[in-house]
């Protein structure tokens, strides 16, 4: 499934673009979660950009993917690619955690169109995006109303394509969570082949480097002894992504539920917040690392 | 005697009866499905049913995805664990998100007995209630579990329903008509109310009986809905009968008491007495042993009655 250079080249720019938006974002707020934001941008711009089936001018499509940003603090990344899509006018990049502003401290499904899960405390998102692909499983067959029965698809396994597949994104802190490893048992077991996760493995927690604060590895080996199809890659390579996800879909049907374990760089693209792997930048450190970062990406 | 009903049995029924009517129900179950009686739905609706497993923390979120997408989770366990063990997770998957999700939860309050303070659920009200967005319903028998737990599937937004392990005596008539945040005048009185929850009612309505023998004309008012509450049926209550006694299977904090007692204060303040669990847990024991040695049979409402009444000014 070679994609051309096109898209890599297309891809690139939206990259490029979701930068800038996020660095108008912390230009106004003055404080973030620079890190975890600048570690998901080529995640989330493939994802947006190329893999999803959705429509941005008709965020509830009931057949749209789902998306459960479940570090729901780098909703920053988000927040960038719905401003491109057309779903949130530019305006609102300089109201972010603003009193009246639709851009929310950590996202809202209430608040915001296109954010699919209100989040903010850790661990959850997988077992929502797990509860959101079940109910895609029991998608129902209705009879024409004259003979009036209900009838259900067969189970779990299906050749034909889904009606929507949900996405969830982790982080690698995050999955100290035990949550998620409940929600990674339940979704082997029900055979979750269209719930694809993304680990944003960036390496570092709040205090320190994620393994040392509490070891996760082997990671891989966590997520295939819970029963999930599993892949590694470079989490900042655009054709990689590219690859992987649409290789996801490709797989649907063999009953698996999906690990991206995604390799990435906290605060990826902007010197200064990845020698620091910072977490939340404030004040000086986030106006010197918006000014690198417009410098090195060329925006002025 | 008075026929005895499990609500626990009730309300699985309940579940079946609607799962006949709306394939949008689906129920999820952690691992104890024989206890909570969701086994007649799993049993009759497999491809809807889900054993969530000794996890309850995932069986709220994913009852809240369910919800998101247009379903219609019904999700139970013991009072104890929820919302105990997943607090967090129906404050922010269902509460904060204002998901459909509905949490119907057996073994409430000291009835659960033998097994002891771990699984006797005193906290619970307290904490579900302090959630924004959530309706609490507490029913008194099996009629009106049966109707809250219909109520709660027509509703949009999220319920709680609190049972009990043991069966309890009917209070009402099959032609019982439950609604939903509404009290329940079920003997009607002019010197005290005595407002009840749970398996508080059929007490409440036993006390009026022996104090009616003594010239106390006690009303009785049973609120199966805790949250959002019944103001004016509190505040005529108040202003009608000068006194109010509330009794509940709970901690004197949080609960029916705390509820009744801030409307009263507000509105029209009256002088009131609690019938609940004081400041501690309990022990192992039988249920009847342990309403005893706690306060919370027919003879602790009527003292507390005869209590109150003589604080009217």
């Amino acid at each position: 499934m070679a994609h051309d250079e096109e898209l890599i080249r297309d891809l690139e720019k939206k990259a490029n673009i979701v930068r800038r938006n996020i660095f108008t974002i912390f230009d106004a707020s003055q404080m973030g979660h620079a890190g975890g934001t600048m570690s998901l941008v080529e995640l989330v711009t493939t994802l947006y950009f190329h893999h999803l089936k959705i429509d941005p001018q008709n965020c509830d499509w009931p057949e749209r993917d789902r998306v459960v940003l479940s570090k729901a603090h780098c909703c920053e990344a988000i927040y960038a690619v719905l401003v491109e899509l057309g779903v949130l006018p530019e305006e609102t990049l300089s109201t972010y955690y603003c009193y009246r502003s639709p851009l929310q401290g950590h996202a809202d499904r209430w608040c915001t169109p296109g954010i699919d899960y209100s989040g903010g405390s850790l661990g959850q998102g997988l077992s929502f995006a797990a509860g959101m692909a079940l109910a895609e499983k029991l998608k129902v067959l209705r009879q024409p109303p004259s003979e009036g029965i209900v009838k259900f698809m067969p189970r779990y396994i299906s050749r034909y394509n889904p009606l929507y597949r949900s996405y969830c994104i982790l982080g690698d802190g995050e999955c100290h969570e035990g949550q998620v490893w409940e929600a990674a048992m339940f979704s082997a077991k029900y055979k979750l082949d269209n719930l694809i996760t993304i680990v944003d493995y960036n390496k570092f927690s709040l205090d320190g480097p994620t393994n040392e604060v509490m070891q996760i590895e082997p990671f891989v080996d966590k997520w295939k002894a819970f029963g999930w199809w599993v892949a590694e890659i470079n989490g900042h390579n655009l054709r990689e992504i590219a690859d992987v996800l649409d290789l996801t879909s490709n797989l649907y049907g063999d009953g698996k539920p999906k690990c991206i374990i995604a390799h990435t760089v906290k605060g990826y693209g902007v010197p200064s917040w990845e020698q620091a792997h910072t977490h939340i930048a404030r004040g000086e450190e986030i106006t010197r690392g918006v000014i690198e970062g417009r410098a090195k990406y060329g925006h002025i | 005697m008075v026929d005895e009903v499990s609500l626990r049995e009730t309300y699985g029924k309940t579940l079946v009866e609607l799962g006949r009517q709306n394939p949008d129900i689906v129920v999820l179950d952690a691992d104890l499905c024989p206890s909570t009686m969701t086994r007649y739905f799993m049993e009759k609706f497999p491809e809807r049913s889900f054993d969530c497993g000794i996890a309850e923390q995932n069986m709220v979120s994913i009852a809240a995805g369910l919800a998101a997408s247009g379903k219609i989770p019904f999700a139970s366990t013991f009072a104890v664990f929820a919302p105990g063990r997943c607090f967090d997770q129906i404050r922010v998957s269902v509460a904060q998100a204002r998901l459909n999700v509905k949490l119907v939860v057996t073994h409430g309050g000291l009835s659960v007995g033998e097994d002891g303070m771990s699984h006797q659920a005193i906290e619970d009200l307290s904490l579900i209630c302090s959630l924004p967005s959530f309706t609490v319903i507490i029913p008194a028998d099996a009629v009106e579990t049966a109707q809250a737990v219909k109520a709660a599937a027509t509703h949009q937004g999220p319920c709680y329903i609190r049972l009990g392990r043991p069966k309890l005596p009917l209070v009402y008539t099959g032609d019982y008509q439950f609604e939903l945040g509404k009290a329940v005048t079920i003997r009607p009185g002019t010197d005290i109310t005595v407002i009840a929850l749970g398996i508080m009612v059929a007490p409440a309505l036993q006390a009026a009986g022996e104090l009616a023998t003594e010239g106390i004309d006690c009303r009785v008012l049973n609120m199966p809905t805790l949250k959002p509450i019944d103001e004016a049926a509190i505040i005529s209550a108040a202003a009608e009968t000068g006194s109010i006694v509330a009794a509940e299977e709970h901690l004197e904090h949080g609960g029916l008491g705390s509820t009744v007692a801030q409307v009263v204060a507000k509105h029209h303040p009256v002088p009131m007495e609690f019938v609940a669990l004081k400041d501690t847990y309990a022990k192992s024991g039988k249920p009847a042993e342990l309403l005893e040695r706690y306060g919370l049979t027919t003879k602790h409402i009527a003292q507390a009655v005869r209590e109150t009444i003589k604080r009217k000014p």
